[in-house]
């Protein structure tokens, strides 16, 4: 509490000379100097051998700074504690979305009461009718095409966002989620399904391929700004346009589009490349003529008479 | 013909400027014989000093086409990057020259230690090696920020708020350093006025003298400096061999092998540019460069002033080091108490800097996974796979 305190008081003070973007630095200097001063009787030594990993409950706190983590993490009852670790395994956890972010509530406090407060909004099992609006605050765009769609207004909001990319171990969207068992063949055939699939791949996995490579090829130097720029409109283009519709004539049109401009990126690529190829022959031939023009030293020096 | 027309220019010019006389002592420096105990390790001084030469090559090249101005310093280092011809090569050549300059002038350091080479009557030539050791440092801190990008920006937010630290006066080292409160315009200028100005020139002049000292006193034999050392015909009887062409032979080896593996480094791992410097946007985990993280790690498990003040006496402890250790030995085997602390040393500094390198990142062992905090100490975050890798398309979810 006091350090918290101290803080306040501190950015308060620097806030009123004027210097306010200089409290990044600061209280990161503060936290530091927290930690030393509580560390500060551990000898080097030990700190350099020692390897003994912590409680979980120590070390949920340590990783991710939430107390709704640590706290749940160690509960006996498995419906609290598994979301803790499937949220570990989603990608939201290297986003920092963290529990409070859909369900509300206080994870700056240990007291069980003061961190389920409904007057911080707290919400512990979500309406599912109104899930697409939660998820919608961070992807608007998916939840505008989503609401209109078979699935949205139509469909009674059936399946909703949680049914296909679950709830807590939210993974990277990808094709096979478009035919989950027990999910979409209860009303789908599973060949519509692999349409579906086959027209995502077909849209979605140039663009991943793109971006690998543009990021590979980066740090040689050779530009790949537009390669980066023309993949990212591409894939603007399709959330945009085709992501969440669940109407295959409406993808299949904007997929088809995609198609004619892909050629031309690939071969932006494949010159990227190239030259990437190009720097490392005449890399090599340098290295050989280094290590020839070595081993000729050497043996004029074996060779001297005094060697 | 030939020979008699270089004769007649070489007389013409000899009688305007005694270029002789200069010959004479070029002559006489390079058929100095050496001691018999010279060994591959004794040339990582001159693979440091090809170094330097490369870096000021490089760097005037890059300082034509680079712009010190917080707006357009990423630019221009872009630009340099992406379309300059052989700007690429340039900046890689600089970026690692500078990495390959301090892992060899720490190489040198060390060796110059376990052969007792900085005692009696060396101890000049040690120190002005120290302030060498700390020129190039300067050098890589300074040099670090120019490029305005991400990781120079906040990794240099890190290295200066150390020293703010210091008793007294951290905080007007820290304006003096940063020339403000934040990292800014005019920090990047006058890091960049260091960079390009003031340290070559130092970095020359240090280095002028630290070679004419190790020409003048020649290099330390291994025995005692109780042993009477050896005039040069004494060192050519017992067996000394010519410094040209024998040591140089080996030392043009050395750095023949030492760019082919900065050339390797380069082709297939290029040190990129990242994300332009941001101010608002603090990167996780920021850290300083490999050669400053054992002293960045040692310092965070202290308190703040014992651990600069602890800096500080390590550093004169390696200044004052030919003045505090008089003993006559020189053969590392025939000082062990010295060896073994020098070892200690090492492997502290190793131990620390592997540290740092694993603190704030996360690393699965045994189906565990487990979370490093800023000491590098792990504490188990549960029994999961590593994170679901994202395939990138540049966004949040598509489908």
């Amino acid at each position: 509490m006091s350090s918290q305190m101290h803080t306040g008081q501190s950015a308060g003070h620097r806030t009123r000379a004027g210097t306010w973007h200089s409290l990044i630095p600061r209280k990161a200097a503060l936290e530091r100097a927290a930690y030393r001063a509580r560390t500060a009787l551990i000898l080097l030594p030990l700190l350099v051998l020692s390897w003994t990993p912590v409680d979980s409950a120590e070390a949920q706190q340590t990783a991710a700074a939430n107390n709704c983590v640590s706290c749940h993490a160690d509960l006996d009852d498995e419906d609290m504690s598994l979301p803790v670790f499937e949220w570990q395994r989603s990608v939201h956890r290297p986003a920092d979305i963290y529990c409070q972010d859909c369900h509300g509530g206080n994870p700056s406090t240990m007291v069980e009461d003061e961190a389920h407060d409904v007057e911080m909004d707290f919400v512990g099992l979500p309406d599912p009718y109104d899930v697409h609006e939660l998820c919608g605050e961070c992807h608007q765009i998916q939840m505008n095409n989503y609401v209109p769609s078979p699935h949205g207004l139509e469909g009674d909001f059936w399946p909703n966002c949680m049914d296909c990319h679950s709830n807590h171990e939210v993974v990277f969207p990808q094709a096979s989620m478009i035919s989950i068992p027990d999910n979409c063949e209860d009303c789908h055939e599973q060949a519509i399904m692999d349409d579906y699939i086959a027209l995502t791949d077909r849209g979605l996995e140039p663009i991943v391929e793109f971006r690998r490579a543009a990021e590979e090829i980066r740090s040689s130097g050779v530009p790949v700004d537009l390669i980066l720029t023309q993949a990212t409109l591409a894939r603007d283009a399709y959330v945009e346009r085709a992501s969440h519709v669940f109407v295959l004539e409406k993808m299949v049109a904007v997929v088809d589009s995609l198609e004619q401009i892909y050629p031309s990126i690939r071969e932006k690529v494949e010159t990227a490349r190239t030259e990437v190829d190009t720097r490392r022959r005449f890399g090599w031939m340098f290295i050989g003529l280094f290590l020839v023009a070595a081993g000729i030293l050497w043996l004029y020096r074996r060779s001297l008479p005094d060697a | 013909m030939i020979r008699r027309l270089s004769n007649e220019v070489y007389n013409w010019l000899d009688d305007r400027t005694e270029i002789s006389v200069i010959i004479g002592f070029c002559h006489r420096q390079l058929t100095k014989p050496v001691p018999r105990h010279l060994n591959w390790l004794f040339s990582f001084g001159t693979v440091t000093l090809m170094f330097f030469l490369s870096q000021a090559v490089s760097g005037v090249f890059l300082m034509i086409y680079y712009e010190a101005s917080a707006d357009t310093a990423y630019e221009s280092v872009k630009y340099i990057m992406e379309q300059v011809r052989f700007g690429w090569l340039m900046r890689q050549v600089h970026t690692y020259g500078a990495n390959f300059m301090i892992a060899f002038l720490l190489l040198h350091s060390v060796r110059v230690f376990f052969y007792g080479g900085y005692k009696k009557p060396r101890e000049l030539t040690w120190l002005f090696g120290v302030g060498l050791l700390a020129v190039t440092l300067a050098f890589g801190f300074t040099g670090y920020l120019l490029p305005w990008d991400q990781l120079s920006y906040w990794g240099t937010t890190v290295g200066t708020e150390i020293a703010a630290a210091t008793p007294l006066i951290g905080e007007y080292l820290l304006i003096l350093m940063r020339g403000g409160e934040i990292i800014s315009d005019v920090t990047l200028t006058r890091f960049f006025v260091l960079h390009v100005v003031l340290l070559p020139w130092a970095f020359i002049a240090l280095v002028t003298v630290h070679l004419v000292l190790i020409r003048y006193k020649g290099i330390s034999p291994l025995e005692g400096t109780d042993v009477p050392e050896k005039s040069p015909e004494e060192l050519k009887q017992a067996g000394g061999k010519p410094f040209y062409p024998q040591h140089v032979m080996k030392e043009a080896i050395v750095v023949l092998l030492v760019l082919a593996s900065m050339i390797f480094m380069i082709i297939y791992y290029p040190l990129p540019l990242h994300e332009k410097a941001d101010p608002f946007n603090t990167p996780v985990g920021v850290k300083p460069e490999w050669y400053f993280l054992s002293s960045y790690q040692a310092l965070k498990y202290l308190p703040k002033t014992i651990g600069i003040i602890g800096s500080g006496l390590v550093v004169l402890a390696i200044c004052l080091l030919p003045f505090w250790d008089r003993t006559p030995a020189r053969h590392p085997s025939r000082r062990p108490i010295a060896t073994s602390l020098g070892i200690l040393f090492i492997v502290l500094n190793i131990a620390l800097a592997l540290l740092g390198k694993i603190s704030e990142t996360e690393m699965t062992f045994m189906g565990t996974r487990y979370h490093f905090d800023i000491y590098g100490w792990p504490h188990a975050i549960g029994t999961v796979e590593e994170p679901a890798a994202l395939p990138d398309t540049g966004g949040e979810g598509t489908e």
